[in-house]
């Protein structure tokens, strides 16, 4: 719109070519940051060129015959020198075209002849590579009234086929954390205040074609539903399609402190398939995983595993995943049955939509509580429905529900409630959100949120959220709560993000408290830089 | 075995790959390419159903495309190109908590009351860790509903201090008398329905300088521990005179009970009011 109305302001401001040439151009209009001239080409103007205009210079950007957009600051009527004119140029007169019959005749011969098509060939090679440097340094605080603060700074490495040579590839996944300071009562690794995590450090060795595949040291595997980290190799064939079969063994580190542990280990089989249609195909993505193995650990002694995985994408939609895994040994579930996953999603027409999920935890998940202490706990029921509706692409509203029960102490929560949200303002740049949920069983409650999303550049993103809760049963009186975050993401050029996120929230009553009050103020800050290559 | 697996990769060989690129794609090459020049190019990802936001900007073309055919489908499920760190706890829903512009994980402490247990005080300002403690798995799934799950070595901390609950008989239900934004803080509303506590003259005031002893403080339920030792304070010169016209009075440490209780303004029992 701007644009047309410069252009239309040009048209009607050009002055009428003279005998002279111009030695002076001038802002015909400005933006906050592009000048429109009244000169162009005609007048010796070329992209590129600096213009020394009152008060400062721009660059021009685009160039027409008489007119040209030039970046920098200025204002309406602001002038500036034009290039001195070019000599003249000789014109040098052509000669006359061959005759009309003649030019047909050449033209028939061309379209008659005959001549191959050449089509564009890449250099030889492989593929480019995809692999992924990731380094972050970060550092959080956890600040409570009443207590002291904590510190923690965390160094982050993530190296996604890393190519070494020779065909091989390195991924690696670690932290290094290190408490500056912590206060009891410390439950996790209250000894150790410098942690140093592995969760994979593996050569691996795959090919897009299919044949054999590979990953030996600390692997992290693919396509094992259930099978968690270990020391050791996993070897298999795949085909050109997508599926792949193969064994797996080594020893299972320590779930808590993934030190190596020669007293755990597990080995086994598995399958998986994945299959990708077309985009007008019914069946446009299928996955098909297994995974059967003996395994050894000392949460669950020695036990035999199964685990199944389907997904599915049909048409466009309907989403559907289902994961089942059965185990028998030293402990086992009730039925055998460990975990049940499933998860749905719905897209009758465009609009509206509909996502749930059911979990089912039948095993319990011994955790270790303190130094040496060990719980079990986790085994679990969840599930969950969403609606969304959006009547048009800048509204959407949103109805939550969902329970979860803890099946060790049968106690149950269960919440419902609507959210009304605008997610795409100004050209995408904005989002705002309301919700409110009802919450009940073993601790009834309710809460309330206002959102806001704000994306003022491409790579920039700012989030920010007020909250209010009132939960009963939590303590001897209801609690009212209310809380304020903001978060901030911001990626500066192709290798450098920076996020800084912030946390705060504080109870509105408890001060009638025997022994002093016990309301409090709590809040985390974090911040985050890190780098991709 | 991994003698095996060298061999299988030598066998395989690194014999270089011949690819035409775009072979057998169409050449509408403008869809990417300009008259400028053949790079950089640019393409309208948001046409195909899948636009790239975020991380998924700053990859490269073929961390998603293995093959030189853009054409080929390509899966747009997460799994397809992220491993699953969580073991399948969660299924494939990696959105709920993850999205491309942020994958750093957006659960907070208002989406954990979407759980069977509402972070609430201290517990919404704690690293994930102090109570999800397996890093291998990355497994957050644990019951956690019985506060003495994760505060039993708090519990087991009064012992031999001001106010030791297991020999005072509390119960584990740290959540009936604390609050969850710090310990140090509590009220007693058991005590407070026999002899107030939380406000008026006797507010603030330590067990032991009451009670002469804390068995069965709580479990009796009765408001009779015969514990309370009032004339420890309240001696019997001084109060003696200040009852002499109430009749039955007697300077005993059960018998002070009888009438105060401090749970009304007068801090005197309705019934029982001295006229």
């Amino acid at each position: 719109m701007i644009r047309r109305a410069v252009a239309f302001a040009l048209l009607l401001g050009t002055a009428a070519p003279g005998a002279e040439p111009r030695r002076v151009g001038t802002v015909a209009y400005a933006t906050l940051r592009r000048l429109y001239l009244d000169a162009g080409a005609r007048e010796g103007l070329a992209p590129g060129q600096v213009l020394h205009i009152k008060g400062g210079t721009c660059r021009v950007e685009e160039v027409s015959p008489r007119y040209a957009s030039c970046v920098g600051r200025g204002r309406p009527g602001d002038t500036f020198d034009l290039p001195l004119p070019l000599p003249a140029l000789v014109v040098r007169r052509l000669p006359l075209p061959a005759p009309a019959a003649v030019l047909e005749q050449r033209r028939s011969v061309l379209s008659a002849a005959a001549f191959e098509k050449i089509d564009y060939h890449a250099p030889p090679g492989a593929p480019p590579s995809s692999h992924t440097v990731e380094v972050g340094i970060g550092h959080t605080s956890w600040i409570s009234s009443g207590a002291e603060p904590w510190h923690l700074e965390q160094l982050d490495a993530h190296l996604i086929g890393t190519p070494i040579g020779g065909g091989f590839t390195l991924d690696v996944d670690l932290s290094a954390r290190r408490w500056t300071r912590r206060t009891d009562p410390i439950s996790f690794r209250p000894e150790d205040p410098t942690q140093l995590y592995v969760w994979e450090a593996a050569l691996s060795r795959r090919s897009v074609g299919g044949g054999p595949a590979f990953s030996l040291g600390r692997v992290r595997p693919w396509w094992m539903p259930g099978q968690s980290i270990l020391d050791g190799a996993q070897a298999g064939w795949s085909t050109s399609g997508g599926s792949q079969a193969g064994v797996f063994g080594g020893v299972v580190p320590d779930a808590v402190t993934l030190s190596p542990s020669l007293s755990q280990g597990t080995f086994g089989g598995y399958w998986s398939g994945m299959h990708t249609g077309a985009a007008d195909s019914v069946l446009r993505f299928f996955r098909h995983e297994l995974r059967v193995a003996f395994v050894n650990t000392s949460e669950f002694g020695r036990r035999v595993e199964g685990e199944g995985l389907i997904e599915a994408r049909i048409t466009r939609r309907i989403d559907a995943a289902v994961d089942v895994r059965v185990g028998s040994g030293d402990r086992q579930a009730p039925a055998l049955l460990d975990a049940v996953r499933i998860d749905g999603a719905a897209r009758p027409f465009d609009g509206l939509s509909f996502n749930g999920s059911f979990r089912y935890e039948g095993l319990s998940v011994p955790e270790l509580d303190g130094p040496g202490r060990i719980l079990s706990g986790g085994a679990a029921r969840h599930a969950d429905l969403s609606m969304a509706w959006e009547p048009t692409p800048r509204i959407r509203v949103t109805v939550l529900s969902g329970l979860s029960t803890d099946l060790v102490v049968g106690q149950t929560r269960r919440w419902i409630g609507p959210e009304l949200g605008a997610p795409r303002l100004f050209s995408d740049r904005v989002g705002v959100s309301a919700g409110y949920v009802q919450e009940g069983g073993w601790a009834p409650g309710r809460s309330a949120w206002l959102q806001l999303l704000v994306r003022p550049a491409m790579l920039v993103q700012v989030l920010t959220r007020l909250s209010w809760s009132r939960t009963r049963s939590i303590a001897p009186v209801d609690l009212d709560e209310v809380g304020a975050s903001a978060a901030v993401q911001a990626q500066f050029g192709p290798h450098v993000a920076l996020r800084l996120s912030a946390l705060g929230r504080t109870t509105l009553n408890g001060d009638t408290a025997l022994f002093g009050g016990a309301s409090g103020q709590t809040g985390v800050l974090n911040a985050e830089v890190t780098g991709q290559f | 075995m991994i003698g095996l697996l060298l061999l299988l990769a030598v066998a395989q060989g690194g014999s270089p790959r011949s690819a035409a690129a775009h072979a057998g794609a169409e050449t509408r090459c403008e869809y990417c390419h300009s008259t400028s020049g053949w790079s950089p190019m640019t393409f309208d990802h948001s046409r195909t159903g899948f636009p790239l936001e975020g991380g998924h900007l700053m990859a490269g073309c073929h961390s998603c495309h293995k093959s030189d055919d853009f054409r080929a489908p390509v899966p747009a499920s997460c799994a397809a190109c992220h491993k699953d760190v969580h073991t399948g706890e969660f299924g494939t829903r990696c959105g709920s908590c993850h999205d491309a512009r942020d994958w750093t994980s957006r659960f907070g402490p208002e989406a954990h009351r979407r759980t069977a247990f509402p972070l609430t005080g201290r517990h919404a300002a704690i690293p994930c860790e102090e109570c999800h403690l397996n890093q291998r798995d990355r497994r957050f799934t644990r019951a956690a509903l019985d506060c003495v799950a994760c505060h039993l070595s708090d519990y087991a901390r009064t012992a031999g201090g001001a106010l030791d609950h297991a020999r005072a008989g509390f119960g584990t239900d740290c959540k009936s008398c604390h609050f969850p934004s710090r310990f140090k803080g509590a009220r007693f509303q058991a005590h407070e329905s026999c002899f107030q506590i939380s406000r008026g003259p006797h507010a603030g005031i330590g067990c032991l300088d009451c009670h002469s002893a804390l068995t069965s403080f709580a479990a009796s339920g009765t408001c009779s521990t015969n514990t309370a030792d009032c004339i420890r304070c309240h001696a019997c010169s001084r109060v003696t005179p200040q009852h002499s016209n109430v009749a039955g009075f007697q300077c005993k440490n059960l018998k002070c009970y009888e009438c105060h209780r401090f749970t009304t303004p007068t801090g005197l029992l309705p019934a029982r009011r001295v006229r």
